[in-house]
């Protein structure tokens, strides 16, 4: 959840000293990045659930939606459910894969949402400075003091619930993450002597932001991205096991978990497999942001 | 600013004292802002379904719902300075005993769970660090990525079913049991909650620990400390850990600020009257005072928690004292 | 530390935590009850949730009561009374020698004193609470007298046949003046009842625990301690049930309940309940507000299905709005309509729905009495799109969804427990053309002939006349199917084998007064 965002905002994403030397090639990034077998396997997984939600329709031997309540609960390998049904008789098979695709696009969408918003405020913070920078700075210190779920909560309590909702919420709550990673390049930026060198030459304040800032940026962003969706992706599973994200009868992980509690005496397998689809959505991802990291980190080299 | 408030150690405190406060400000405008901005009257929502118009006006107004919002903010901040944070709406009870109640519950499992993360954790990262690419490293590592990816309520049901349903070791759900029983009681029912929070912070400590003792252990005075034939243990000890104290120290207390705020899904899976339980029923309750209240709470035990890293960051380190 | 010295702790500890684990067994003469939540208030008239009541209806007593097991009037506080030609004056004379917890006597001061606090809006004592029934039941209520020490009067406004149920309504129970009078708003927390049991404490969150009241007029219980504690989930409810770790608990998930009732140290004990659950349907919805569309969704939904498979059990198809619960009241020659989605097509084709339609269903995740809500939802919704009714389901968490429901909903879920066991308060209150929103008619139904029959039961004191009444009016109701009448749900309590004597009350009440511990 927010472990996976606190540990990427207290210091292990990219120093700002990356900043000026991060002319290393694509290449050499590429290449490190090969060499660490937990990355791959961390490629692998998120590449094999991104395949499994796209392809769901087609790899799902049932409609997620069929009820079939005579075949409630039913174990792992029986006739036609490779997986078991769940309290409804529908299969769980067909559920997870088309609940991977409700978690993962809405996970990617909140991230990307969050990281976009984050940016915005980072770069305006970076660059205006001064009291907006101050503004910025306090409402993020704000938003961070804010008890994390609750806030998603409450958000949620004002727009209802929903996936759209839910994606808007958990995003909100992970703007501050972003605004200060940005932040903390573009001031880097400002202060190496390159820019002062550049600046001296007269080129435009305008095209100094836009190529070295944002060049600079990217990296950083990138790899604190891979390494928030695992917690976004279970933000938002933590929301639907609240009741307060998807709809019925829309599959998602979180709410599968959710309502598998009270059977967990009879079918516990209707408990365990949701989690551990999340469970190895977020490895995936967090693995791969752990092997982006260690590639484009140039201390490391 | 330093010149204006005064240097040093007492000069530093003053200044963060005085950026926190806008923080706290802030808190309370957005918690008050939300819940205005979601639909549903508390008055109505405690009425009940069998209420008349009238008897929901009227309820509104003893609560002081109908005046102006600016209004009843002010009213409200300035009864929370003097100590008053209202009675609930539902509940009818004053809302800082009950919340300082819960809170002492969350902060127990907090607590638990941060024995866990830090013990762990720490113990973890360092030996993984001072042995960098041994087979220990590689399955401590993996054993913490494994655990940051764990969702919290999976955990928690997880081990409900095995611990608790099928072996019996532990209680499945609570805090004490219902006839009582001393600390032992609370121990033996705090042991699975806390081991569910706490591991994926434990993960995360670990981490960040062994990068920050690694960064550590490449510096050159380290190295001239190698050189000069110093026994392993006694750089660790003297030069390491010191220096690494900072992260460590940012790393606990996000941590805390993490664990006050997510404790919320592991109470709801083991029924642990916290604070963050209590929370998510007061919201759908729209019962204002309570939410409002609970969150400055927490809020400020947030910004205290930071305080006092950011102070002992200044003891530790004189340079810090002059930003 | 040396490595002995840390062995010899761990130990300790361990030594320590076996101790007090075997210190909290249960003892003989108390038990532990296992709620859904904790109590809300332990104030009578301001409760509005099922948990507090199963609380404080141990602490409290009315002027009449309930006999266990039935909704028949008896002698509560009051041991007789007289009820004047015209209906409008009951006269209650009070038991003797009765006190509060506090030690203050029972008297008619004290009677009129509580009546006085909810209704006379100047009264000093007025604004320690708010009082959700107060105009539901006694806005009928003209004034309240003192005749003797021993003896009060009542008089009505006009006569209301379902007066005496109300007052074995937990909002009109009985408290000590003096309690509230030194505790004013913190009485929540201090209940001073004349009840078999007293409060001992109550830590909030954790558990409430009742002693007993050995100056009880009825005689003292035979358990000497209550605790009640909350468990929010219903597989903890289980697992605490099964371990012994509580005595009693309800609302247990009903799959489990195959395997309990083959446990030898588990009871369970079922009956039916008064409670029904439906789903409104706005009639004045452009479909729904045809008689045959509506007919033709309680065709469409397959009720055995849902009892059979989610609930397992433990309701009975509702064939009316008023279970068996009601006696003679409960009719039983309605129109039924068995799962028949053929019909239903048929009947939706005849309305001109051929290619069905579209319609929003509001879902609430939770509420009390409300079943498996999201479940059954599903379920239904399933069942209407098998016949071409296409439902969009809305799932709102209780507190929004309650403003919904009142808001004109196309259809919505609802349940209805009352606690009042006279048939008005069921029918009177939810099919009535007078209690349009915001009261509980959420789908606007009217039938000029069902609204006359309702105004007259409430006020024919006879039974033999009042019977054929409501009779009719169910017989009605059931052809214009304003309603999916879905079921009525059964209370499903299960407790230790060690507690003897327990008997189930139609309204969800847990009473302990004749309870012994084997």
């Amino acid at each position: 959840m927010s472990s996976a965002i606190r540990v990427s905002g207290a210091g292990t994403t990219l120093a700002p000293g990356a900043v000026a030397r991060g002319r290393s090639s694509v290449a050499e990034a590429a290449r490190m990045f090969r060499r660490s077998g937990s990355a791959l396997f961390g490629l692998g997984l998120v590449v094999v659930l991104g395949a499994a939600a796209a392809l769901a329709p087609l790899l799902a031997p049932h409609d997620p939606n069929l009820i079939d309540t005579a075949r409630r609960l039913a174990r792992p390998l029986t006739a036609g459910h490779v997986l078991g049904t769940d309290e409804f008789g529908r299969d769980l098979l067909s559920r997870l894969l088309y609940g991977a695709r409700t978690s993962l696009v809405v996970g990617l969408a909140a991230t990307a949402l969050a990281a976009a918003a984050g940016s915005v405020c980072g770069l305006l913070a970076g660059f205006v400075g001064r009291w907006v920078d101050q503004l910025v700075m306090r409402s993020i210190d704000t938003l961070m003091a804010f008890p994390y779920f609750l806030l998603a909560i409450a958000i949620i309590a004002t727009l209802g619930p929903g996936l759209v909702n839910g994606m808007v919420a958990v995003a909100i709550v992970n703007i501050p993450f972003y605004g200060r990673i940005v932040r903390a390049t573009v001031l880097a930026v400002k202060q190496t002597e390159y820019v002062e060198a550049a600046r001296a030459l007269g080129v435009s304040e305008l095209r100094l932001s836009l190529t070295h800032v944002l060049r600079n940026c990217l990296a950083p962003v990138i790899v604190a991205v891979t390494l928030n969706v695992g917690g976004m992706i279970t933000a938002l599973a933590g929301l639907s096991f609240l009741g307060l994200g998807v709809q019925p009868p829309t599959s998602d992980w979180g709410s599968m978990l959710s309502s598998s509690r009270q059977y967990m005496n009879v079918a516990p397998h209707v408990a365990a497999l949701p989690g551990l689809a999340i469970f190895l959505a977020v490895l995936g991802f967090n693995l791969l942001g752990d092997g982006l990291r260690d590639a484009l980190d140039p201390r490391l080299r | 600013m330093a010149a204006v408030v005064g240097a040093g150690l007492q000069g530093y405190l003053v200044r963060r004292i005085l950026l926190a406060l806008p923080v706290l400000v802030g808190v309370s405008l957005l918690v008050f802002g939300v819940m205005r901005l979601a639909p549903g009257d508390p008055a109505a929502i405690m009425l009940g379904a069998q209420a008349t118009r009238e008897d929901v006006e009227r309820l509104r107004r003893d609560l002081g719902l109908d005046r102006p919002v600016a209004v009843q903010y002010l009213q409200w901040m300035g009864r929370v300075v003097q100590g008053d944070l209202g009675r609930s709406i539902p509940l009818g009870r004053e809302v800082l005993p009950e919340v300082l109640l819960r809170f002492k519950a969350t902060v127990v499992l907090t607590g638990g769970a941060l024995v866990i993360a830090i013990s762990l954790g720490l113990v973890a990262g360092i030996l993984s660090a001072t042995r960098q690419y041994s087979w220990l490293d590689k399955v401590s590592m993996a054993v913490a990525v494994t655990g940051v990816s764990l969702p919290v309520f999976w955990t928690g049901i997880m081990l409900i079913l095995v611990f608790a349903l099928s072996l019996r070791w532990f209680p499945s759900a609570g805090m004490v049991s219902p006839y009582g029983g001393g600390t032992g009681d609370l121990l033996w029912h705090l042991v699975l909650p806390a081991i569910t929070l706490g591991t994926a912070s434990a993960a995360a400590v670990a981490r960040l620990t062994r990068s920050s003792v690694l960064e550590i252990i490449r510096q050159d005075y380290v190295r001239a400390a190698r050189a000069k034939g110093l026994a392993e243990r006694a750089v660790i000890a003297r030069h390491v850990l010191k220096n690494a104290f900072n992260p460590i120290l940012t790393v606990v207390g996000v941590q805390v600020g993490y664990l006050l705020g997510g404790a919320i899904l592991t109470e709801t899976v083991f029924s642990w009257p916290g604070l963050g339980s209590m929370m998510v029923r007061a919201i759908q309750a729209r019962d204002y005072p309570l939410v409002q209240g609970g969150v400055l709470l927490i809020a400020t035990t947030f910004v205290v928690v930071n305080l006092i890293v950011d102070l002992l960051y200044a003891v530790f380190d004189p340079r810090i004292r002059y930003e | 530390m040396s490595r002995r010295r840390a062995w010899g702790m761990g130990w300790g500890l361990v030594a320590v935590l076996l101790v007090s684990v075997a210190i909290a067994a249960p003892p003989k003469d108390a038990m532990v009850i296992g709620l859904l939540a904790e109590p809300v208030t332990m104030d009578p008239p301001q409760i509005t949730d099922l948990n507090s009541t199963r609380v404080i209806k141990r602490m409290f007593e009315g002027l009449t009561a309930q006999e266990l097991g039935t909704y028949k009037i008896i002698p509560g506080l009051a041991q007789s009374w007289d009820i004047s030609k015209d209906g409008l004056t009951y006269t209650f004379h009070l038991r003797p020698n009765v006190t509060f917890h506090d030690g203050t006597p029972l008297t008619a001061e004290a009677v009129k004193f509580c009546f006085d606090r909810q209704m006379n809006e100047q009264g000093p004592f007025y604004a320690t609470g708010t009082y959700p029934y107060v105009k539901g039941f006694l806005g009928n209520v003209a004034g309240v007298e003192v005749v003797n020490p021993a003896t009060v009067q009542i008089r009505l406004k006009a006569p209301l046949t379902p007066f005496l149920q109300y007052l074995a309504h937990h909002s009109l129970y009985i408290y000590s003046p003096e309690a509230l009078k030194k505790w004013g708003k913190d009485v929540v927390k201090h209940p001073v009842g004349t009840g078999p049991f007293k409060l001992e404490t109550w830590e909030p969150g954790v558990r409430v625990v009742l002693s007993r009241n050995d100056q009880y007029w009825g005689g003292a219980p035979k358990v000497r301690q209550a605790i009640y504690v909350p468990i929010i989930e219903a597989q903890a409810r289980l697992s605490a049930i099964k371990t012994g770790e509580i005595d009693l608990t309800m609302d247990v998930p009903p799959d489990s309940l195959a395997d309990l009732r083959k446990d030898p140290d588990v009871v369970v004990a079922e009956t039916n309940s008064s409670a029904v659950w439906y789903v409104a349907l706005n009639t004045r919805h452009p479909a729904l507000k045809d008689r045959r569309v509506r007919q033709a969704l309680n065709y469409a939904v397959h009720k055995d299905a849902i009892i059979r498979d989610i609930l397992k059990g433990t309701a009975i198809v509702a064939t009316t709005p008023l279970s068996p619960v009601y006696g003679s009241y409960h009719e039983d020659k309605t129109q039924r309509y068995p799962y028949d989605p053929e019909k239903a097509k048929a009947l939706l084709k005849e309305a001109g729905f051929a290619n069905g339609f579209d319609v929003t269903f509001y879902v609430p995740e939770s509420g009390s009495g409300m079943q498996s809500p999201v479940e059954m939802g599903t379920v239904i919704q399933a069942n209407l799109a098998a016949v071409g009714v296409r439902a969009k389901i809305q799932t709102m968490e209780w507190g929004a969804y309650l403003k919904k429901y009142l808001d004109g909903p196309d259809m919505a879920e609802m349940s209805w427990n009352p606690s009042i066991g006279d048939p008005d308060h069921m029918m009177y209150m939810l099919l009535s053309s007078d209690r349009f929103p915001p009261a509980f008619n959420a789908g606007f139904y009217q039938n000029p002939r069902v609204d006359e029959l309702l105004r007259k039961g409430r006020t024919t004191i006879d039974d033999k006349e009042r019977i054929p009444l409501y009779r009719e009016a169910q017989r009605l109701v059931m052809e214009d199917a304003p309603w999916i009448f879905v079921d009525h749900g059964k209370q499903v309590i299960v407790h230790r084998k060690r507690v003897q004597g327990f008997k189930l009350h139609p309204n969800f009440d847990l009473v302990l007064t004749q309870v012994w511990l084997q």
